[in-house]
């Protein structure tokens, strides 16, 4: 290994020592690879001073809008949404004599739990939070074959598309939102996918009460598969969307 | 910063005149001509979305990760447009005699500018804004082994492309 080899190594590894800078000062390329002591001296100018002005003027014109207020909004409407179309369609499986109904009020709670704390985990600022968020897609699926009843009632295509239709509907106002509030923030793939999820979350509420066909096959196809389906249509979405702020 | 979030102008003037000119020169060295317009973007976003700064973080590298969300974007946006006006390696003086200041040596710059995005974000926070790993790593959103890998490829390639210009006649 040469003293270039070395002095790259540890310029890679935030390990400089005076060997390495002896070495990079003696040699005509690693001397350009040291880093900057100090930095640079700020500089001014007309286009600065334009700048500065500009953004005085927007910080005058522009509240402060604490996240939390957008982000509880956002997990207002989806409960909204979520109860109303629950009511509209009507609790068929909640009243069904084989629904589960323990299974039913957990799997119930966990999903208004991301319809509603998920919103807001999703648009917490950071990156780590809506990560975390992603950690439970897993969960879902696992959660609505354990609260199904096993028994295959669906029997028209017509009937099982009624239930992706639902999902995939449902899921429109809130996704909507979502994505206006996400011009506020920096593109972030694992961001929008987890605030998709959340609004989609709305419709597989809706269902869980309302379906009464409650074999794996009908609730991985037709209410697991949209529900994941919107969280992936969300990034592209969010992409053709301009972001009017990078903040993360 | 607190002050700036309550709309304060004179506590945004302030943070201004301490970071405005050496952002300028980190995004010079990540996007070119165009630094001045992501220069503006960064800015306003940070004036647009004071709200979402968590109170308590430290400043420099929150505005340095709206920067480079701003200076991707701006990429993304024109990535086919006109090729970077320091693409070509100018002239560069071959005695090594230690420079006045070696982050405005066009020589690295030019070099820096034909790194691909990732690995030229890495070095411009590391070599010239002096962020350590740990925190470009933060500030980036990614693990410090990605960016130390980014890094060490970016001063690899830069080592390449700096001999090759030492060797040329």
């Amino acid at each position: 290994m040469s003293d270039c080899d070395r002095f790259l190594e540890a310029l890679s590894s935030d390990d400089l020592d005076a060997g390495h800078r002896a070495h990079a000062r003696t040699c005509p390329v690693c001397r350009l690879l040291l880093p900057v002591e100090g930095g640079e001296t700020p500089t001014s100018g007309p286009a600065l001073e334009a700048l500065h002005l500009r953004a005085l003027e927007t910080l005058r014109t522009t509240p402060a809008r604490p996240w939390t207020r957008d982000a509880g909004r956002l997990a207002l409407l989806q409960a909204a949404v979520a109860l109303a179309v629950a009511t509209a369609l009507g609790f068929s499986n909640w009243a069904w004599p084989g629904a589960h109904r323990a299974a039913l009020v957990v799997a119930g709670a966990f999903l208004l739990a991301l319809v509603t704390v998920g919103s807001v985990v999703a648009l917490a600022p950071g990156r780590r939070r809506p990560r975390m968020l992603l950690l439970l897609a897993p969960i879902v699926p696992l959660l609505l074959l354990l609260s199904g009843n096993g028994v295959h009632t669906a029997n028209t295509l017509r009937s099982e598309m009624g239930c992706l239709l639902t999902v995939l509907l449902t899921a429109v106002v809130p996704l909507a939102v979502g994505l206006a509030l996400l011009r506020g923030m920096a593109l972030d793939a694992p961001r929008t996918a987890a605030l998709g999820l959340s609004a989609a979350s709305t419709g597989l509420f809706v269902l869980e009460w309302h379906c009464t066909d409650g074999s794996g096959p009908h609730l991985l196809c037709f209410h697991a598969l949209p529900w994941l389906a919107v969280g992936l249509l969300a990034i592209p979405l969010r992409r053709v969307v301009p972001t009017t702020s990078h903040v993360p | 910063m607190e002050r700036f979030v309550q709309g304060e102008e004179g506590a945004f003037s302030e943070l201004f005149a301490r970071h405005a000119g050496k952002l300028q020169g980190a995004l010079r060295r990540m996007v070119g001509p165009a630094a001045d317009d992501v220069l503006q973007t960064t800015f306003l976003s940070i004036v647009r979305a004071r709200g979402r700064y968590q109170r308590g973080a430290p400043f420099r590298p929150w505005l340095y990760a709206v920067a480079v969300n701003a200076a991707r974007d701006h990429l993304r946006r024109h990535r086919r447009e006109e090729p970077h006006p320091t693409d070509a390696l100018p002239e560069s003086a071959a005695e090594p005699t230690p420079l006045p200041d070696p982050g405005l040596s066009r020589t690295v710059e030019a070099a820096l500018a034909q790194l691909p995005e990732s690995q030229r974000e890495a070095i411009v926070l590391h070599r010239f804004e002096g962020f350590s790993f740990r925190e470009i790593a933060e500030l980036l959103g990614v693990t410090e082994t990605a960016v130390k890998v980014r890094a060490h490829r970016g001063y690899e390639r830069l080592r390449v492309l700096l001999a090759s210009e030492k060797e040329a006649p």
